[in-house]
């Protein structure tokens, strides 16, 4: 269990910062939340499925903000100032 | 079929205080999220709000830890609180409501609160509407974290019981429960019923046996009264027959004893005649085997040794002659040589004879040379020549000396030679000599050993010679007793037989009974008590005792009374019994006349009363006239005739016949028998003894005799060569004095030669001085040169001289050698071979004569031998005769017991026959008095064996004893508890047929449990091992049961093998092969029988892209039927939902994000053509 965790980490953490630095770049550009699908940039379930994955990791690291205002309502991102 | 619609948690766990919903749909929905966000909680909730009870379930320590425990900016919650929303269009919940909705509460001190629909209710009701709808907390359609090996951990039988529950089997066993309780009941019921039966079947057997016996009482009064009469018309039939026979053998056996007893007379006769004949033989035999064959014997063992001399004559001859052959061989080559020699010798002598012819020759010449010179110096001087002559004269002299001196050492040497070889041979001899000494000695002892061992057998002979007469006269004794006793015993076998038959006649058969019951203190009759003095007074004591006689004397009235119970218990009749310490003794009063019985008669004193009590008061009187003399009534009186005169006055008389029971004692007579018996058998095991030994004799002394001719044959060839040994020790002793007395003459020899040396050695020497000052004396210069001259010549003469005189020594040393030596010894050697040659012929000779000897010694052997045999053959046919003879007698004297036995045997059954016809007569006469109270009627048939009749008849009388008292009442009474026995048996039958039908019908319920089990299973299992190919492609797995037989005693194995692997025992697989086994296995459930809805949380941990990949199709293709909720990180499974919750967490409270894939990909779709287009693509 340990051993998959860390692959998907290591292999994950790039990902995951270089998704944070793309949610900052279109934030300092307009100053506005940002939309889900402006971060998907292939539309394949798997794609979608995986950046969906990296936002929630970038939540759970207190990096950015995820807001939703009904169930499977379109889904913001914003980021947080640390 | 229901499925969850949305999840509503309040305060649970880390999702806060405020209200979060989870929105579900239909088909597959993933939750996804960082590890330690929060997502398996939202599997804990749904396991929580279906009512578990685990904390551990649900991953906390107690119940109140599921409620949110608060954080720096958010307060701890009060209760946590979840509710489930269950779309219900499809009425699969039994509640007639679209939606369903259950909320469980928990409170912090872990009591928990149920609402179903907004109305609260009890965890029971809710899980009751739950499994309704097949959903329950502990269910397989939840999969924990971790949890997906559960299927593969749990036990074969729990795993059977998955199984079980799908199946629905319950139903069954619920029927054979209701079905076993009819069964308990069926069988107290029989049990009751067997109860009764058990009472009256025993009441039955008890009146049956009773019937029984009355039934069998009636048949066996009627047929007792049958086999009585029977018995005794048989009996009286059977006496008359026996009375007949008896008399006709009676007659037989009086005419087969006239027979014998002729026989026996002829038999007596033949003996005496065999035995007369047997005497003559047997002095025939002794005398032939005593001088005949001891004779012949010697001679043939003086024969046989002189032929073994002869023998051993020749060999010593042979041996001679192959010896002397020997010598003679090597006196022949000595002989050979020495003329060899002479021949050399004289031939060599001839040589030296022809140079000393020229050695004087020349000589000659040198001496008439020698004497010119001389005559020359002559002329010098006169006195010169007066000188020469006389140097001349003792040169010769010298020479003659020196020469003698020459002869005599060359002597010595050759003496000296032959002292050696004297002395060699003399030692020679002398070794021989020890030798035969040593020899000599050998023979010596064995002589004496031979002798002494002769004496020894002959004194033997003498010892068994002596033994042997002794015994001879022995036996003629014990013969001449035999002869007296057996006469005796024949005489005292007849006296026993009368008197036996007499004691019969007179027994009294109670008395005898009671003698024989062996009660302790029985003492006897009186009249075995008591001794009759004097014969005289026989007749009148046993008048006086009469009927006392039989009087039983006993030591107190307890033995009577036991002797009298013994008598009745038996039926033997009765008896008087005395016991001594209570019986009174009668006595004669003051009466001075006649003879008191007591005085007349002899008795143990302890028994005195009892004989008083009988005869104390009889007198013995002469005759009556004595009698009236006392007073007829005045006292108990019996005269010696046997008259009777009581003292009532009552006078008995008559013919007395004499019952004499006090005189016939047998035992004093079998005594006597018995004791001449044993003297007779010792006196034949004596002769007997004495015959063996006396064959054992004459054996041994015959064995004797044989060793002692031999010994003697052994002790004269010892002597023989003992002589001829000391012949040769004889002859060496004077041959080494010969050679001793030679070799004293050589040494004397010698000694006087070596002082005739000494002696010209002092001449010679002399002889040299005077020759030196002769020469002096003629050295002169003229005359020196002649004596030069002459002194060359002389020189020259002297040197051919001494050549000469050398030739001449040597010259007669040969014709010393050759006549004095050689010559003597060809002569010696010829006379030598000539001597052998002569020994060598004598030999022959000699063996010639031993040969021609022992012919004519083993003609003489064959003809002793032959006479020998004769005389043994003689001996064996007279032995022969007299064993036949003996055999002969002892079978006579056998056949004679035999008769005698015979006899004895007959005369007896005669007695004992007449004793038994007077008893078949008396009791022929009472069953006849007996038969006239039956009716002869009833007897149909009389059986052979009476014997048997009888014991039937008893055993009829005993079982009738046995029966009494006899119940007859029994006999009606036995049918009504039949009656009633039965019906209770027939209807013991009907619950019995109740009970197996109730059996059957379990059965039954058991066939369709395990055909509903089995239909269930095939098909699981079925689904299972294509599920598992579809999972793990190439791979194969089954479920197998344990029993197959009884699919309920056993559980369910899995049996899998993964894609190129072995078959693999499960717990052996890895973790990804385990998840897929489980799942596998959950799906083939699922396939079979789906559940609303499946939460899986993290199945996908272990496996790789491609297995996650595999079981997300699977997912997607069940969820068509069930709703599957996935917990999962892989995007690979993700990316397979139809909805995603995202779940991230923030300052310690979760949130939730949820997003349809759909439509995100429908947007995406849009958006991605708008931006085509926008950029004008």
């Amino acid at each position: 269990e340990i051993f998959v965790v860390d692959d998907f980490r290591v292999d994950i953490e790039k990902h995951v910062n270089k998704l944070y630095e793309i949610v900052r770049e279109l934030y300092s550009n307009t100053k506005d939340k940002i939309a889900l699908w402006e971060l998907v940039f292939d539309p394949s379930p798997k794609i979608v499925a995986r950046t969906f994955l990296y936002l929630l990791f970038l939540a759970n690291m207190g990096k950015i903000e995820l807001i939703q205002e009904e169930p499977f309502g379109e889904i913001f991102v914003v980021p947080l100032e640390n | 079929m229901p499925y969850v619609e949305k999840l509503e948690m309040r305060g649970f766990k880390s999702y806060g205080s405020r209200k979060i919903v989870v929105p579900f749909s239909r088909g597959f929905t993933a939750i996804v999220g960082a590890n330690g966000s929060g997502k398996s909680n939202i599997g804990d909730a749904i396991l929580f709000v279906l009512g578990g009870l685990s904390a551990k379930a649900m991953r906390a320590t107690r119940i109140g830890d599921l409620i949110f425990a608060g954080t720096k900016e958010e307060a701890p919650a009060k209760y946590a609180e979840v509710a489930m929303y269950f779309n219900n269009e499809d009425r699969g919940f039994p509640i007639d409501e679209d939606e369903v909705v259950i909320k469980r509460r928990v409170y912090p001190d872990g009591r928990s609160a149920y609402w179903l629909n907004g109305k609260r209710t009890s965890r029971s009701d809710i899980l009751d509407v739950l499994s309704a709808a097949m959903i329950s907390p502990d269910g397989y359609n939840l999969v924990l974290q971790g949890d997906i090996t559960k299927f593969i951990k749990m036990s074969p039988t729990e795993r059977r019981m998955i199984i079980d529950e799908i199946s629905g089997i319950a139903e069954y066993d619920e029927k054979k429960k209701k079905a076993m309780e009819e069964l308990k009941q069926a069988e107290e019921n029989l049990a009751r019923v067997d109860l009764l039966i058990r009472e009256v079947k025993t009441q039955l057997d008890k009146l049956e046996k009773e019937r029984n016996d009355a039934l069998r009482y009636l048949d066996l009064k009627e047929k007792l009264e049958v086999a009585r009469t029977t018995l005794l018309t048989g009996e009286v039939k059977r006496l008359q027959n026996l009375i007949a026979e008896s008399r006709a053998r009676d007659e037989e056996i009086e005419v087969e004893i006239e027979r014998i007893n002729g026989e026996l007379e002829n038999i007596a006769k033949t003996i005496v005649e065999k035995e007369k004949t047997l005497t003559q033989i047997e002095r025939e035999l002794e005398e032939k085997s005593e001088d005949g064959i001891l004779d012949v014997t010697k001679k043939i063992s003086e024969v046989a040794s002189k032929i073994e001399l002869a023998k051993k004559n020749i060999e010593l001859a042979k041996k001679e002659i192959s010896e002397s052959q020997r010598r003679l061989a090597k006196a022949k080559e000595d002989l050979k040589n020495v003329s060899a020699e002479i021949e050399k010798g004289k031939s060599t002598i001839e040589r030296w004879k022809k140079r000393r012819e020229n050695l004087i020759a020349e000589i000659q010449k040198k001496e008439k040379e020698k004497n010119e010179l001389i005559l020359k110096l002559a002329e010098i001087d006169k006195n010169f020549t007066i000188a020469k002559q006389e140097l001349d004269k003792v040169e010769e002299e010298l020479e003659n000396a020196k020469k003698t001196q020459y002869f005599k050492e060359s002597e010595i040497t050759k003496i000296t030679e032959e002292i050696e070889r004297i002395k060699s041979k003399i030692s020679q001899q002398s070794t021989r000599r020890i030798i035969l000494k040593s020899k000599l000695e050998e023979l010596k002892a064995e002589i004496n050993v031979k002798k002494s061992e002769l004496s020894e057998i002959d004194s033997k002979i003498e010892k068994a010679s002596v033994r042997l007469r002794e015994i001879e006269k022995e036996l003629e004794k014990g013969q001449e007793k035999l002869e007296k006793i057996v006469p005796e015993i024949k005489k005292l076998n007849e006296e026993l037989i009368k008197a036996e038959a007499r004691k019969e006649v007179h027994q009294n058969k109670t008395l005898e009974a009671i003698k024989n019951a062996n009660i302790p203190g029985i003492y006897g009759s009186l009249a075995e008590l008591i001794r009759v003095r004097d014969d005289t007074y026989l007749t009148a004591v046993e008048v006086a005792l009469g009927s006392h006689a039989d009087n039983v004397v006993v030591k107190d009235d307890k033995v009577a009374e036991e002797a009298i119970k013994f008598l009745k218990r038996n039926r033997l009749g009765r008896l008087t019994f005395l016991p001594l310490n209570k019986i009174k003794p009668r006595k004669l009063d003051g009466v001075s006349k006649g003879i008191p019985v007591m005085d007349v008669i002899e008795y143990d004193p302890q028994f005195k009363n009892a004989v008083a009590f009988a005869v104390g008061d009889t007198l013995i009187v002469n005759d009556m006239e004595e009698a009236r003399d006392v007073g007829i009534g005045k006292v108990r009186m019996v005269t010696l005739e046997g008259e009777l005169l009581e003292r009532s006055g009552a006078i008995v008389g008559g013919y007395y016949r004499p019952r004499t029971k006090l005189a016939i004692n047998t035992d004093e007579i079998k005594m006597a028998l018995a004791s001449r018996e044993k003297e007779k058998d010792a006196l034949e095991s004596q002769i007997n003894a004495l015959k063996l030994e006396q064959r054992g004799l004459e054996r041994e002394l015959f064995e004797l005799r044989v060793r002692k001719s031999d010994v003697s044959k052994d002790l004269q060839m010892l002597q023989k060569e003992m002589d001829r040994f000391l012949n040769e020790d004889k002859t060496l002793k004077e041959e080494i004095e010969t050679a001793e007395n030679r070799l004293k003459e050589l040494e004397s020899f010698i000694h006087q030669t070596k002082g005739d040396l000494a002696k010209l050695s002092g001449r010679v020497e002399r002889l040299e001085k005077i020759r030196n000052k002769l020469r002096k004396a003629l050295d002169n210069p003229e005359a020196r040169e002649l004596n030069q001259k002459i002194r060359e010549v002389e020189h020259e003469i002297s040197k051919l001289r001494e050549e000469l005189s050398k030739v001449e020594s040597r010259l007669e040393n040969l014709d010393i050698r050759i006549n004095e030596e050689l010559i003597p010894r060809k002569a010696d050697l010829e006379e030598e071979i000539e001597g052998i040659v002569n020994r060598i012929n004598a030999f022959k000779a000699s063996i010639k004569q031993n040969e021609e000897d022992i012919k004519s010694l083993q003609a003489q052997l064959e003809e002793l031998q032959e006479k020998e045999q004769a005389v043994k053959d003689e001996l064996k046919a007279l032995r022969d005769e007299r064993d036949r003879l003996r055999e002969e007698i002892s079978q006579m004297r056998e056949e004679k017991e035999k008769l005698r036995d015979v006899l004895q045997k007959l005369r007896l059954e005669a007695n004992s026959l007449k004793i038994k016809m007077a008893q078949y007569e008396s009791q022929l006469r009472e069953k006849e008095s007996e038969l006239k109270h039956h009716d002869v009627k009833v007897v149909k048939e009389i059986p052979e064996d009476l014997e048997k009749l009888r014991e039937e008849i008893e055993q009829m009388e005993d079982e009738i004893r046995e029966l009494e008292p006899v119940n007859m009442k029994a006999i009606e009474d036995y049918e009504v508890v039949e009656r009633r026995y039965l019906e209770l048996k027939s209807k013991r039958e009907r619950l019995e047929a109740e009970k197996d039908s109730i059996i059957e019908f379990i059965n039954e319920i058991e066939n369709q449990k395990r055909n509903v089990f089995m239909q269930t299973l095939n098909a699981i299992a079925r689904n299972f091992s294509e599920l598992f190919t579809k999972l793990s492609p190439g791979g194969e797995a089954k479920l197998v049961l344990e029993n197959e037989e009884d699919p309920f005693s056993g559980g369910l194995d899995i049996e899998a093998k993964p894609a190129g692997k072995e078959v693999k025992r499960i717990e052996a697989m890895s973790g990804g092969e385990k998840a897929l086994t489980a799942l596998a296995f959950v799906f083939a459930i699922q396939h079979f029988k789906p559940a609303p809805f499946y939460l899986f949380d993290e199945i996908d941990a272990h496996l790789d892209d491609a297995n996650v990949k595999r079981v997300a199709d699977l997912i997607k293709e069940a969820s068509k039927d069930s709703q599957f909720i996935v917990i999962t990180l892989r995007d690979v499974m993700m990316s397979n939902a139809d909805k995603i919750i995202g779940v991230s967490m923030r300052k310690g409270v979760s949130r939730v994000v949820s997003l349809s894939l759909e439509k995100a990909m429908e947007y995406l779709e849009k958006a991605r053509a708008k931006n085509a287009n926008a950029l004008g693509l």
